[in-house]
């Protein structure tokens, strides 16, 4: 063996043959993290209820809440949770069934766009929350009345979103499915609602988050029943631990929602998840 | 036997009218000028290349070839027919490939297919877009989307979707211009087999005078502001001349970069002009 020879071999050995595989705990570091971040928040919220000993009307902490929650599981909240449950979905339904054809008209048409897009954006822009006394005074304190508060609140974030796909919608491929054979119909289908998708979903979520507003506020204001009605009760009641697992409900919904719709992105849209992680 | 193909082709289409004719066609861009009294022809089989610099209408012109453009004065015709938006006989490939990130490769192969061979059954056409799609080497693609394949297969993909509709005028807009310098090589060959295989018509825009040179049966140098015809070359006759072509090679590309150099440095000139 020459020296060179025996050289080679000398290094070779030396490099690395396989890459190294780092461990567990760094692969799934992006899911453990958050879930660290929460357990050890909770643990000192914990300890401090329980060292501290501060006045259970004006504080509380996870085990406690846990209880109150229990208590409430017992008692109102099914039947407060389908109230409320049944306010949002209707509402959302209802500003899906306006928002879609409106918004979608809005940006195929210029001159609706010109006409109608400042009323619409000012009425996004505008906290219509304002409004919701109105609503109860003509709705009554029942469902109707939060209905009708979802709907302005959810209606436009769709709207717009819709519009904006519209007008969005990429001019090359349009150009493309045209020059290949493509009949207005098949613009529509192929091209136009493909494209919007995306926007439509992402309108979807910030109604989702306006609607929850919609029916927490409402109930706060007036009504007999719901999750609102429920934790406005007990925060007046001083009830400190049934109040904050009432919120945590709230919570645990609005992060399930967030999360199907996130999914359900990914899933109808997987080329612009891929592009946005590409750049 | 692709070359014989050409050569009986070019040899059926001499006495026959031209596939494209563009007559004195004028075109606005809201006020401004864009092609002014443009007439050239393409016979059937043949391969013509656009050049001129940037602004000069080249693009325009495939344009209103492809019907997507209506001239404000003249006549173009396919075929020996008006043009029409929706005509059967062109197809077209785009710089930014122009492909449909919601659809799979060979749903985008199949578009042109689904759209004008509504006498086929969805299997059938999905045999065709098979077909067109392993000639770019791409089957093994054809589950996968637009945005898991590199530029020069997406490319590829645009190339197949046009040939798919198996047209007798093909219209290429820079198709190489997005690629890089080895892909769009590699692309090049592709395009000259496809259209020696098929024997179609081609009419391509490019800013490239080596792609032009090479591919081209004819070029048409474009003058900007408005755009014109300046010059009409036969590139086939030169290269027929295989001896001389190689030599003569470098002056006919001279010969080009010298007309080309004077435009670039016009447009540069007008640019500034619009900026004071």
């Amino acid at each position: 063996m020459t020296q060179q020879q025996q050289r080679i071999q000398q290094v070779g050995r030396t490099l690395p043959v396989q890459p190294q595989r780092s461990g567990w705990l760094v692969r799934h570091q992006q899911r453990l993290l958050p879930i660290a971040t929460v357990v050890a928040i909770l643990a000192i919220w914990e300890g401090l209820g329980r060292v501290a000993g501060w006045n259970p009307l004006f504080f509380s902490y996870p085990s406690q809440i846990w209880s109150g929650g229990l208590e409430l599981a017992q008692g109102p909240l099914w039947s407060d949770l389908r109230v409320s449950g049944t306010e949002f979905l209707l509402g959302m339904v209802i500003s899906v069934l306006i928002a879609v054809p409106v918004g979608l008209v809005m940006g195929t048409s210029k001159r609706l766009y010109w006409a109608f897009d400042p009323i619409v954006s000012a009425l996004y822009s505008t906290p219509v929350l304002v409004l919701a006394p109105m609503l109860v005074i003509w709705f009554g304190l029942g469902i109707a009345s939060k209905v009708a508060i979802v709907v302005i609140l959810s209606t436009f974030p769709v709207m717009i979103n819709l519009t904006e796909g519209v007008r969005n919608t990429d001019r090359v491929l349009l150009r493309a499915a045209r020059s290949f054979g493509a009949n207005r119909w098949n613009l529509n289908r192929d091209v136009v609602l493909p494209s919007v998708t995306p926007f439509f979903i992402t309108g979807l979520r910030l109604a989702v988050g306006r609607a929850m507003i919609g029916v927490i506020v409402g109930e706060y204001i007036a009504s007999t029943q719901g999750i609102g009605y429920q934790i406005n009760a007990d925060a007046e009641l001083f009830a400190t631990s049934r109040y904050l697992a009432g919120v945590m409900v709230i919570v645990i919904f609005s992060v399930a929602v967030m999360e199907l719709l996130k999914f359900l992105e990914k899933r109808m849209a997987p080329w612009r998840h891929r592009e946005l992680v590409r750049e | 036997m692709s070359t014989a193909g050409i050569t009986a082709s070019r040899a059926t289409a001499d006495g026959a009218p031209p596939l494209v004719e563009v007559e004195d066609v004028t075109f606005f861009y809201g006020e401004s000028l864009i092609l002014q009294n443009i007439s050239c022809s393409v016979r059937e089989g043949e391969f013509v290349s656009i050049i001129g610099a940037s602004g000069c209408g080249k693009s325009t012109l495939l344009q209103i070839l492809d019907g997507a453009l209506q001239p404000a004065a003249g006549r173009v015709e396919v075929g020996g027919k008006p043009v029409a938006a929706r005509n059967a006989e062109r197809a077209m490939v785009f710089q930014s490939f122009a492909l449909f990130p919601w659809r799979t490769v060979l749903d985008n192969v199949r578009l042109g297919v689904d759209y004008r061979r509504r006498d086929l059954s969805r299997k059938q056409r999905n045999e065709v877009a098979r077909d067109y799609l392993n000639r770019v080497g791409l089957s093994k693609a054809e589950k996968s989307y637009p945005y898991q394949l590199s530029g020069g297969m997406q490319q590829r993909v645009g190339l197949a979707r046009a040939f798919a509709v198996q047209p007798t005028l093909l219209l290429m807009d820079e198709p190489f211009g997005a690629l890089d310098a080895q892909n769009a090589e590699l692309l090049r060959e592709d395009v000259r087999a496809l259209v020696a295989q098929e024997q179609r018509s081609v009419v391509l825009v490019t800013h490239n005078l080596d792609e032009a040179l090479q591919l081209s049966d004819r070029i048409l140098l474009l003058r900007a502001a408005p755009g014109r015809v300046e010059d009409d070359i036969n590139v086939r006759e030169l290269r027929d001349d295989a001896e001389n072509w190689r030599i003569d090679y470098s002056r006919h590309r001279d010969r080009l970069w010298d007309f080309l150099r004077q435009e670039v440095a016009a447009a540069q000139g007008r640019s500034l002009e619009d900026r004071s």
